[in-house]
């Protein structure tokens, strides 16, 4: 008898068993009802947990301390999308409006600048003109590099030194994050991961996201990126985080991070040994940025061991929808969207999962960053900076 | 008579025609594919808990109908989900206390001695090896599918079952009329620990 039909009988015989389906069945809804109750209870508790963590933050003599003075800054004739810190300046992204009449979606195009800030004074130094919906910098082999999600999608390099445009890269819809990483430039795009030589500034690699089967195209936005030793570390829109090798885009690991036909990239920040990401399940796939966020549980942070490539924690956010986060000796900054698309800043302390500060933020705020002495976050609708001491949050104020 | 959500269910109708009829219930799944659910997890762990195994990863699709139902293949999610706890030790413990309980009032179904040999030549395969020998036997699935429920190459589902199938010939004292060449050692396989 040969191996297959061994097994053919085998699986037979255990087909054949008698088994009362009515009573699994009744089983399986009881089970359900139970387990969802049970879950009701633990975010009760969870939810008054982060309420007296934040009522103890504030009233029981954790006040921060008034340190370095907080700043609010206006943006002119613009609207401040998202920015990096490089060569000891903050390089805001801003979409350009002219007319005053605020901008469109972000996958309408419209011009672009990047505005440069001395992070001591808050001054604006330079107001740049990039391409057009610019949305995320990065320093990287001597430039600043900037994604600019309108047009096609495009990369542009500027020289430091003296504010000029270097090249403007055609690059593919949607680029988001981006990170230097083995002697390149990778890119997060919508569909793919791009690596640009910084010697000629050309396409070197591609790396297109593969689809897992129980996902659906989705049209939600880019990519995003960050990068280490171990590899460059992509969210995709079909619910994974790939890790990908530096020098030629190899495609080391799939690593699921949600398990729903639909999911947002968020955002990707590492810290030592450990890859954050705060992709997340939507029920909306149609159109950039037209997913809708919904506040509640699902919304986490997740892990992942750089060296195991396994998910490690998942964070709650306290119910708030990530639009930004960053990790910081231990803890998590995040900007979640509160109600009437406001925001709140929140610091969480794994493990414990407390929430040791929260603050209220006026319209959508995204990708917050630390310049080591102050917290800024471009928020969006109501075009403002907001300049915060890191005392504030309790961070270190040195690397 | 018309076509039932069970003809469909195994039929494997297209996503379209889901649209078309209406998402299939949940109950009609669970009686077309708890069977074959069974067969996989007795394949990775031990016949007492392989009931419950697939009863809780029936539970896991349940909770979520209303995604999986959309899938082309909700057969294939769920039982990926079956060897992921059927091979994850702190899950399958935790089923197993429950089962001892279960024990008590039913006996799992017994089969011959020659298909428990079979079985148990399966689960004593390295883990990977068994997933993929238990998803090839129970669901006959290609190899493309298999790599896509394991979340891996399909070359590495083709080392493991050329692996497996070896050291299945071996265990059961069975020839190997596949003409394949004889599995040398080679390097490690993504995934492929006990």
């Amino acid at each position: 008898m040969d191996l297959e039909t061994r097994a053919r009988r085998a699986t037979d015989e255990v087909l054949r068993l008698p088994r009362d389906l009515d009573a699994g069945l009744a089983h399986l809804h009881r089970t359900r009802r139970r387990r969802a109750t049970a879950k009701a209870l633990a975010l009760s508790l969870v939810i008054v947990l982060a309420l007296a963590g934040v009522l103890v933050g504030h009233n029981l003599g954790q006040e921060p301390p008034p340190a370095s003075p907080s700043q609010v800054i206006a943006i002119s004739h613009g609207y401040p999308s998202g920015q990096g810190y490089g060569f000891g300046s903050v390089w805001v992204t801003v979409f350009a409006s002219n007319k005053g009449s605020g901008p469109d979606r972000p996958d309408t195009p419209q011009g672009g600048y990047v505005d440069r800030y001395d992070p001591a004074t808050g001054k604006l130094e330079k107001r740049i003109t990039v391409g057009s919906n610019p949305v995320a910098a990065e320093p990287g082999f001597g430039s600043m590099w900037v994604t600019n999600a309108g047009n096609g999608g495009s990369l542009t390099r500027i020289d430091p030194t003296n504010n000029a445009v270097l090249a403007t890269i055609p690059i593919g819809p949607f680029p988001y994050q981006l990170a230097p990483a083995g002697g390149g430039m990778w890119v997060a795009t919508q569909t793919m991961a791009v690596k640009i030589d910084p010697s000629n500034d050309a396409i070197v690699a591609t790396v297109p996201y593969p689809r897992p089967p129980h996902t659906k195209v989705a049209t939600t936005g880019g990519g995003a990126l960050d990068a280490n030793a171990q590899g460059v570390w992509v969210s995709t829109a079909y619910g994974t985080v790939l890790r990908l090798r530096p020098s030629d885009g190899r495609l080391l690991s799939t690593i699921p991070v949600q398990h729903v036909p639909n999911s947002q990239p968020g955002g990707v920040a590492i810290e030592g040994n450990n890859v954050w990401t705060s992709n997340s399940p939507i029920e909306s796939s149609s159109g950039p940025g037209a997913a809708r966020d919904h506040a509640g549980p699902i919304n986490r942070l997740t892990e992942i061991s750089a060296t195991t490539g396994k998910i490690t924690r998942r964070v709650p956010t306290g119910g708030y929808p990530v639009q930004g986060f960053f990790p910081e000796g231990g803890r998590l900054l995040i900007a979640g969207t509160a109600m009437h698309n406001n925001t709140v800043l929140l610091r969480i302390d794994p493990p414990s999962q407390m929430v040791t500060y929260a603050r209220p933020l006026t319209g959508s705020c995204f990708d917050p960053i630390d310049t080591h002495g102050h917290v800024w976050t471009p928020c969006f609708a109501s075009r403002k900076l907001h300049v915060l001491p890191d005392s504030d949050f309790g961070l270190p104020t040195s690397p | 008579m018309g076509v039932t959500d069970m003809d469909r269910i195994e039929a494997g109708v297209s996503r379209a025609d889901r649209v078309a009829f209406g998402p299939p219930p949940f109950e009609d799944f669970y009686r077309a594919q708890l069977g074959r659910l069974v067969v996989l997890a007795r394949g990775l762990c031990s016949p007492s808990v392989a009931e419950d195994v697939a009863q809780e990863s029936m539970l896991v699709a349940y909770r979520r109908w209303g995604m999986v139902s959309e899938l082309e293949r909700p057969d294939l999610w769920v039982s990926r989900v079956c060897v992921r706890l059927a091979v994850s030790s702190f899950r399958r413990r935790v089923v197993e206390l429950r089962a001892v309980a279960r024990l008590a009032r039913r006996e799992p179904g017994v089969v011959t001695l020659e298909s428990e040999e079979f079985w148990a030549a399966v689960r004593a395969l390295p883990k990977r090896q068994a997933q993929a020998a238990a998803l090839r036997f129970v669901y006959e699935l290609p190899i493309a599918e298999i790599a896509e429920v394991l979340n891996c190459s399909e070359g590495a589902v083709k080392q493991h079952l050329s692996r497996a199938r070896a050291a299945l010939h071996a265990s059961l004292g069975l020839e190997d009329h596949s003409g394949a060449e004889p599995v040398l050692p080679v390097m490690p396989v993504e995934g492929d620990e006990q």
